[in-house]
């Protein structure tokens, strides 16, 4: 038995450096893995798996993924050009493997995002039956959720925009989400500079994710 | 993720929905009004924002605020009275939530009344 799970065990390995190499990048390597990598890797290693193989299909769902016990939460965010992708699995071409990645639907980014505010609040966030409010917890308190990856494209030109949908966000639900995990640090600090600035009353509404 | 459609940061003058309510009434706004190129880019914008500040809109650039006040006030009443809501009838939840933009906006009239807050 002991044999049998250590030639599994280098077999797996075996594979993983093959696809590494396969590749030809080592960005391939990271990109499956439950952790943040950096962005311009990423973007790089998209890049070209789309130049390797424009035609590429996705082998795995996110619901395979989450069969796999790989949750949303684990399956890293990739940006190109403001748009955001999930790590989609493993495409195989001939004798090469490629990772590859699908264009994340909405929903799974707010979920993303909803998973880190729980795990952040340590609270159950419930959807609210209120179409005008995201979330509300167990005491009732009601949430918005502020951070849209579209949003990354046009920060040069919106961004007051952004900091006045802050202020105006803020009148309505009792705490707002602010979740800018995965952003350009740029994006990211600008936020917390404004944020910081707010009056008390409300900056104590403002719960700041990934900045 | 929430967005907004406001016309002045009082609490009573700031509307807001989930996202894919707002997908959805943003779909039937940018179908509807499609001809206009800068309500739909203002449609779209507003969705990547997370809201839309009519009134600063309308300091930036008064046409097009009130262009997209007057889509957003069609649809809504469209909305409020049940029709035209893609994932079927829209619910009491979502006419109720839509009555109150369309109140919101028909406040917003900066042309006549030269104010953009609450009485």
């Amino acid at each position: 038995m002991e044999r049998v799970k250590s030639l599994r065990l280098f077999l797996a390995v075996l594979f993983s450096f093959l696809a590494v190499v396969g590749s030809g990048s080592v960005a391939y390597g990271d990109l499956l893995a439950p952790k943040r990598v950096k962005t311009f890797e990423l973007e790089t290693g998209l890049k070209e798996a789309v130049r390797l193989n424009p035609a590429a299909d996705i082998l795995f769902t996110l619901d395979d993924l989450a069969n796999k016990d790989a949750s949303i939460w684990d399956v890293p965010t990739v940006f190109v050009a403001g748009v955001p992708y999930i790590s989609g699995g493993v495409y195989k071409s001939g004798t090469k493997i490629l990772r590859t990645w699908k264009k994340a639907p909405k929903a799974a980014v707010e979920a993303a995002s909803r998973a880190r505010a729980q795990k952040y609040l340590g609270r159950n966030l419930k959807d609210s039956v209120d179409p005008a409010f995201d979330y509300v917890d167990d005491l009732g308190r009601t949430y918005d959720q502020m951070g849209n990856p579209a949003m990354i494209p046009h920060w040069a030109k919106q961004k007051q925009q952004f900091f006045n949908q802050i202020d105006r966000h803020l009148q309505k639900a009792d705490f707002t989400v602010i979740d800018l995990s995965n952003f350009p640090k740029n994006i990211q600090d600008e936020v917390a500079e404004y944020v910081l600035k707010l009056p008390e009353n409300l900056f104590d509404k403002v719960i700041p994710i990934g900045f | 993720m929430a967005v907004t459609i406001s016309t002045s940061s009082s609490p009573e003058d700031v509307w807001m929905a989930q996202n894919a309510v707002f997908s959805t009434f943003a779909s039937l706004v940018t179908t509807r009004f499609s001809d206009d190129e800068e309500v739909v880019s203002q449609v779209e914008l507003a969705e990547a924002m997370n809201g839309v500040s009519l009134d600063v809109l309308y300091e930036d650039d008064s046409e097009v605020a009130i262009r997209l006040r007057r889509a957003f006030q069609t649809v809504a009443k469209d909305v409020e009275q049940g029709k035209n809501w893609s994932s079927g009838e829209a619910n009491s939840e979502i006419q109720s939530l839509f009555a109150n933009l369309t109140k919101l906006l028909e406040r917003f009239d900066p042309e006549e009344k030269g104010t953009t807050t609450t009485p």
